[in-house]
């Protein structure tokens, strides 16, 4: 969508970009839905294999085989309540839009897998060490945007968003690492757990839940922003870049926080030590004192403090060439960070334009997962309504058993002028 | 024409694919997976030292180290003890006493009106043995005083005990019988004992407590037959004394001839042969009684498990010196010990002989230079005891123990096999072997660990002295599949016998310290197999 001119919403992409149209305005609730899903880790079909007798079977080796040290599920999904914006004379852009937002990105790494499956056997004199960073966000953006064309070469962009935040589930730094000794099979353990939550009331207390109080009434909020640049240095050649989804929510109704309640302590497990049983008048009964004692070492302490949790961010570079009047082709440079990961997409695209009227792009794209992905994106225009459907990967929905990753976003805008 | 086709083939195309597609998603046709991790979990992690486990176990009094931590075992019996209340005991004392007044005096009270007389006499206290009581000082009993009368008239009876002072005050009751139309008249009173102190009489009625009553009788008109009576019942009964003093006589309160078993090796256990260096005896005595007593133990035999009988064959004098409290030293406890070593007895044999039990004979006897001032008191005790002091010095053979716990393998399915890792770096000079055995409910062995290991844990490496110079370090993994997983599933119960020399098969004298340690890791590999 990033190259799809006829499309007033790219601007959510990069927010220089100034539409085609004098303006537009979103049908409400269908100005635009998305959804993306990613798992870097795996495809099904490297989980789910089909055997010689036609019948399945899960290979979680072959899975895990698959994975690199660290791995993201990733969904997306976007529902715009509203979405207008209109062009002021020729060089400016004032646009406004609210949208209901679900973000769940879920880092894990191979050791997660490998020990569970493998047992600690497979870790014998190394270090298993298990991380999982997860953010789970479900909030609401009211966004305000403004574009100028400061000169007929270089454009700037900016969009500012006011978060509210309605449910959050977030790890903190929660990694366990485990060692287990090639001689005794003695385990050392150290790691820290710390989880965030928000707003989960809501699904165990429905008898007391208040719509009203859920929509509008939380004080969970928080503000980001999108910045974009555009320039065209030379005739027929556009550069371009964007960074989007930068800021933050404090959680501040029902925040519950679970932390370990020992904090990075190496912990070792050598068996039980007899020393601790001699003497015991009930060997029973010492025996599980003695696991009461190793079980407290992962007690989780609960607190109840307001924390904020920071959006994923996305970045774009990209430089397009228009070949002809109708047809562009570019590379783009897309990045989507969690936490300290990074996922990057390089995608190759030809646009075809054909006035207002129609609009398409072909996009590939190579990931930093490995897989390519041949995108597609058509935009039509009938009357005034702009319908617009666009996929990063058409071929996972033809074998979604061998997608790694799959978006597909549309949505229909009343255009005006130009 | 050419958008028919191309709308065609879109269509089988997209037909095609989602048929395949739907293969791969129909969740009816997901074998059941199994799951196979291996598992690898320490299950014992010890470093253990002979002094911790005696510490731990609250056997302190079964081992006690020297200034260089070297062991030596502590095994103390009580060859004979005799308290103050079992040697010294004051039965129930019943007396009974009538009167009878002078009929002529009888005759004029209802002339006189009243008319006294007194009466009294000696009662002796009795006892378990032959003894003469000076005093005694009361803590519990009850004395109880019944008198009756068969007057038609009015009788005050004054008692007294002048022997029997409470707070420096003698025992006096008065007793009134007043007639009121029937005859007899009775009334008994009922004193505890508790806080009196009764000096009994000297000369003539040495030993005896005196009474005297004064009786007092007050006319009401009756007639007087001249055959009245007026009896006098006392009874002293449960009494107990914190102090006694006088002479307790010649009495023999020794043991005569007795045994005490030895627990040196316990059911199930057994040994090849043993040898100790240097075993002591202490034949400890303690008196508290204020009496001269000869104490003899003329003989302490072990007697084995095979029959074999060896005297200690002691150089003991006869008799032992037991002092006993003078008088300055009421309460106090005096000791006297004999030290039986292999300079002085024989008693390398004797623990050599590997005892189940003791034999001996203890023999006291009280004055044996004849009467003289003495004392008891009830916390008084004469007592000897046997202590036995095995320093860890010297060599064991074979001792072994077996064993058997019921055994029930559960969840068996679930396991491929399993690797047992038992690791021992062993800082004690013995080595330890192991055979275990899986039986059925027929008794019959469906199969075996370990029986192939001679040795499980290596002795440490020892100098000539016996002392350890060096741990030895020894890992034997056991491998068990799962055909041995299904023959020990019918297995009820489990026989282990554990078998240990010292170093080098037992033929190595060796001293043992407390702070020689084993480290011992036990730890599995489970291959289990889990199907959700």
């Amino acid at each position: 969508m990033y190259n799809m001119k006829n499309n007033p919403v790219r601007n959510t992409l990069n927010p220089a970009y100034f539409p085609m149209q004098k303006a537009y305005i979103g049908m409400p609730l269908f100005s635009g839905i998305s959804v993306s899903f990613t798992n870097s880790g795996f495809t099904y079909s490297d989980l789910i294999k089909k055997d010689s007798d036609d019948s399945l079977y899960i290979d979680v080796a072959n899975a895990i085989n698959s994975m690199k040290g660290e791995n993201l599920i990733n969904v997306n999904t976007q529902i715009d309540l509203f979405n207008a914006g209109i062009v002021i004379g020729k060089k400016y852009f004032v646009g406004i839009s609210a949208a209901e937002r679900v973000h769940m990105n879920l880092l894990y790494n191979k050791d997660l897998f490998g020990f569970a499956y493998y047992g600690n056997e497979a870790y014998l004199g190394e270090e298993a060490n298990i991380e999982i960073k997860l953010d789970a966000t479900h909030f609401r953006e009211y966004a305000i945007s403004f574009a100028t064309e400061l000169t007929d070469k270089f454009s700037v962009g900016t969009r500012l968003k006011y978060l509210y935040g309605m449910e959050n589930v977030s790890t903190k730094k929660t990694s366990i690492h485990l060692y287990t000794d090639p001689t005794t099979f003695a385990i050392t353990a150290s790691g820290n757990i710390g989880i965030n939550t928000s707003g989960l009331s809501n699904f165990s207390d429905t008898e007391n839940f208040n719509m009203n109080q859920y929509l509008f009434g939380k004080s969970n909020s928080g503000f980001a922003f999108d910045f974009g640049v555009q320039a065209k240095p030379v005739k027929n050649l556009i550069l371009s870049a964007a960074v989007t989804d930068l800021g933050s929510i404090k959680w501040k109704d029902d925040a519950i926080n679970y932390n370990a309640a020992h904090v990075n302590n190496e912990f070792t497990f050598s068996g039980i030590d007899i020393n601790e049983l001699l003497g015991a008048d009930d060997i029973e009964q010492a025996l599980t004192d003695y696991a009461d004692s190793l079980a407290s070492q992962f007690f989780l302490d609960t607190t109840y403090y307001s924390y904020t949790s920071t959006l994923p961010f996305s970045f774009s570079s990209g430089i397009q060439y228009n070949l002809t009047k109708k047809i562009s082709t570019g590379l783009l440079y897309q990045g989507y960070s969690f936490r300290d990961y990074l996922s990057s997409t390089l995608s190759a695209n030809l646009a075809i334009t054909l006035g207002k009227k129609f609009n398409s792009n072909v996009v590939y794209s190579m990931g930093n997962n490995g897989r390519s992905a041949l995108g597609l994106g058509i935009g039509l225009t009938f009357l005034q309504m702009h319908w617009y459907l666009v996929s990063d990967n058409v071929m996972a929905f033809v074998k979604p058993q061998e997608a790694k990753s799959t978006s597909i976003r549309t949505g229909i805008l009343m255009t005006f002028g130009k | 024409m050419r958008f028919h086709r191309l709308i065609l083939f879109f269509f089988l195309t997209s037909v095609f694919f989602i048929s395949c597609v739907k293969d791969d998603f129909d969740f009816d046709k997901i074998k059941s997976p199994t799951w196979q991790p291996g598992v690898a979990v320490p299950l014992v992690g010890s470093s253990l030292t002979l002094e911790n486990v005696i510490s731990k176990t609250g056997n302190t009094q079964f081992g006690s180290f020297d200034g260089n931590n070297f062991c030596t075992l502590i095994y103390s019996k009580d060859l004979y003890s005799v308290g103050a209340e079992d040697f010294f005991q004051l039965p129930k004392l019943q007396n009974n006493k009538s009167i009878v007044i002078d009929p002529i005096i009888s005759s004029q009270i209802n002339n006189i009106g009243t008319i006294t007389f007194n009466a009294e006499e000696y009662i002796s206290i009795p006892a378990n043995i032959n003894a003469t009581i000076d005093s005694i000082e009361f803590k519990g009993g009850q004395l109880e005083f019944t008198a009756s009368s068969d007057f038609k008239h009015h009788i005050v009876m004054d008692v007294t005990i002048p022997g029997a002072t409470k707070n420096g005050v003698a025992f006096n009751k008065i007793i009134n019988l007043t007639y009121n139309g029937q005859v007899p008249v009775s009334k008994t009173i009922s004193v505890s004992l508790a806080g009196y102190n009764f000096n009994l009489h000297k000369g003539s009625q040495i030993g005896k407590i005196q009474i005297k009553y004064k009786i007092t009788a007050t006319a009401t008109g009756n007639p007087v037959s001249g055959s009245e009576v007026i009896s006098m019942a006392l009874e002293m009964d449960n009494m107990k004394f914190s102090r006694a003093f006088g002479y307790f006589g010649v009495n023999s309160i020794g043991s005569g001839l007795d045994t005490i078993p030895v627990e040196l090796l316990k059911d199930g256990q057994s040994i090849g042969g043993f040898s100790v260096d240097d075993p002591k005896f202490i034949l400890k005595l303690s008196n508290s009684f204020g009496i001269p007593t000869r104490v003899d133990v003329p003989s302490i035999k072990s007697l084995g498990g095979t029959g074999n009988s060896i005297n200690l064959a002691t150089s003991l004098p006869i008799p032992l010196s037991l002092p006993s409290p003078g008088m300055n030293q009421i309460g106090e406890t005096l000791y006297t010990q004999y030290v039986l070593d292999k300079t002085n007895s024989n008693i390398v044999p004797f623990v050599e002989n590997n005892p189940t039990h003791i034999l001996y004979n203890v023999m006291i006897g009280t004055n044996p230079n004849g009467p003289t001032a003495n004392f008891i008191t009830d916390q008084s005790k004469i007592s000897a005891s046997l202590t036995m002091e095995l320093p860890l010095n010297g060599s064991i053979k074979d001792f072994s123990m077996i064993d058997t716990v019921d055994f029930e393998l559960k969840d068996e399915e679930m396991i491929e096999s399993l690797l047992l890792r038992m690791s021992f770096k062993n800082g004690f000079p013995i080595e330890f072997g192991s055979k275990i055995y899986f039986i059925d409910a027929n008794n019959s062995v469906v199969d075996s660990l370990l029986c192939d290991q001679p040795q499980l844990i290596s002795s440490a490496n020892v100098n000539s002295a016996g002392v350890v110079v060096s741990s030895v370090q020894k890992t034997t993994d056991v491998l068990v599949d799962r055909s041995f997983v299904n023959r020990i599933a019918k297995a009820k119960r489990i026989v282990y016998i554990l078998n240990s020399s010292t170093a080098n098969q037992g033929n190595s004298h060796v001293k043992i310290y407390g702070h020689y340690k084993m480290d011992v890791n036990i730890g599995a590999i489970a291959k289990l197999k889990v199907t959700p």
